[in-house]
């Protein structure tokens, strides 16, 4: 509507509201000053009903214009509408938002039936074939390189790095496990590393620090069978034929696929 | 019978007993009232205060009661195929809502939520959640005013690991 329209529907409104805080002049100078009248269809009359006074008035104006002011639950209850793609994006608009999706995101890697990608190599359109089909597992050659597998880490849940013909062992296993483990992906089976007694307590001490839930399957090269303990809330667990997990109580499931 | 309403800027409604009965929060306080359908005399002597609740504000939440009044009880879909919550809204609904602002519809979705009207406040809050598919950050971020706190740090951090899927 016209600035002049605007004005007057204004001005006819003012004098029926109990003003406190700010004079009829100061109420028009902030509402001109932030352009409230487009966004907020202040020539709508209606809208002076709420006025009981004008500090309300304006707290509600600042109310109406950020999402985040509305009470978490119901941004929570917004969240859980958003699909994966969206949550992604929340999660680049404030950290806020980045909280709430991150949180919605872990929930749908759980809840989502393992999809698995099955690739040796990783490119871009690999990449994309994962986020349009929503895949949160993949499975890769434990040769393939170390850029590529922290690019995987960072796309899905679980990570599954199989052995093929021509494999040798991933040089520091633990580093590699630790540093896959520390994106976003939250499950990693390790088929072709054998770690040692001391690449063990590393994995164990630094696992610990992690700020989030894990899984870790890998081989040992000498342990002792069937030993079975708790560091914090590490399980960690040596089964008879050298195969070793760590995990949190609840990540226990070997083989997502 | 009809029940009387009084918002929090102290506009009496008188609405129909089933409207009122559409509210969690109504029926739990028409019950501490010892209000009930069958007994005219408590209708007509108590009225409900809802603090919470402005005239303009009340007079959108009786309007989509008063179209839904008849309505069937709905289960939301807790889980679609992409483990998502999903409501369905009515194109009736869609109508009703398309010409609130942002800032309108925060409020009516704050008296949904206090009112414990479900339908509405599904309705209101899924079609928050469909402005926000499809757009990108910075156009969710101007959307709803909000400012963006991250670091430069974490924003790099984030790029990184959504680069596969880049808005």
């Amino acid at each position: 509507p016209p600035p002049l329209l605007l004005f007057s529907s204004i001005s006819l409104a003012l004098p029926s509201l109990p003003i406190n805080h700010f004079s009829r002049w100061g109420l028009l100078t902030i509402a001109f000053t932030h352009n409230l009248f487009h966004k907020m269809r202040i020539f709508n009359l209606e809208y002076f009903s709420f006025a009981v006074d004008t500090s309300e008035f304006i707290r509600r104006l600042a109310m109406a214009f950020n999402l985040l002011e509305l009470p978490r639950e119901i941004i929570i209850d917004i969240v859980q509408r958003i699909d994966y793609k969206g949550l992604l994006t929340l999660s680049k608009v404030c950290w806020l938002t980045k909280e709430l999706a991150d949180v919605e995101l872990s929930k749908l890697t759980k809840k989502h039936r393992a999809r698995i990608f099955y690739w040796s190599c990783l490119n871009e359109l690999c990449f994309e074939t994962i986020s349009r089909q929503r895949l949160n597992i993949v499975r890769m050659g434990v040769h393939d390189s170390m850029e590529r597998k922290l690019r995987a880490a960072d796309a899905v849940y679980g990570l599954l790095l199989v052995k093929n013909g021509n494999w040798r062992p991933p040089e520091e296993p633990v580093s590699q496990a630790v540093q896959l483990l520390s994106r976003r992906c939250n499950h990693l089976e390790l088929e072709a590393a054998w770690l040692s007694e001391n690449g063990l307590q590393e994995a164990i001490r630094k696992l610990s620090l992690f700020d989030k839930k894990v899984y870790l399957y890998t081989r040992v090269k000498k342990a002792v069978a069937n030993r079975r303990e708790k560091v914090g809330s590490l399980n960690v667990s040596v089964v008879d034929n050298f195969h070793l997990e760590i995990f949190h109580d609840g990540m226990r499931r070997r083989n997502i696929s | 019978p009809n029940v009387k309403l009084v918002t929090s800027d102290n506009e009496e409604f008188v609405v129909d007993f089933r409207i009122a009965k559409m509210s969690v929060t109504v029926s739990r306080l028409m019950e501490a009232m010892n209000m009930s359908e069958t007994d005219d005399a408590s209708l007509l002597s108590n009225s409900i205060p809802l603090p919470n609740v402005t005239k303009a504000v009340m007079a959108r939440v009786i309007e989509w009661c008063e179209k839904h009044k008849n309505d069937e009880p709905k289960e939301e879909k807790e889980n679609d195929k992409r483990g998502r919550t999903t409501h369905v809204v009515s194109d009736w609904d869609k109508e009703f809502l398309k010409n609130d602002e942002f800032g309108r519809l925060c409020q009516l979705m704050g008296a949904a939520n206090y009112l414990e009207i479900k339908g509405l406040f599904n309705d209101i809050s899924q079609t928050i959640a469909n402005m926000i598919h499809g757009k990108k950050s910075d156009e969710i971020a101007e959307m709803f005013n909000i400012h963006c706190d991250l670091t430069e740090a974490e924003k790099k951090e984030i790029r990184k690991k959504t680069a596969w899927c880049e808005d």
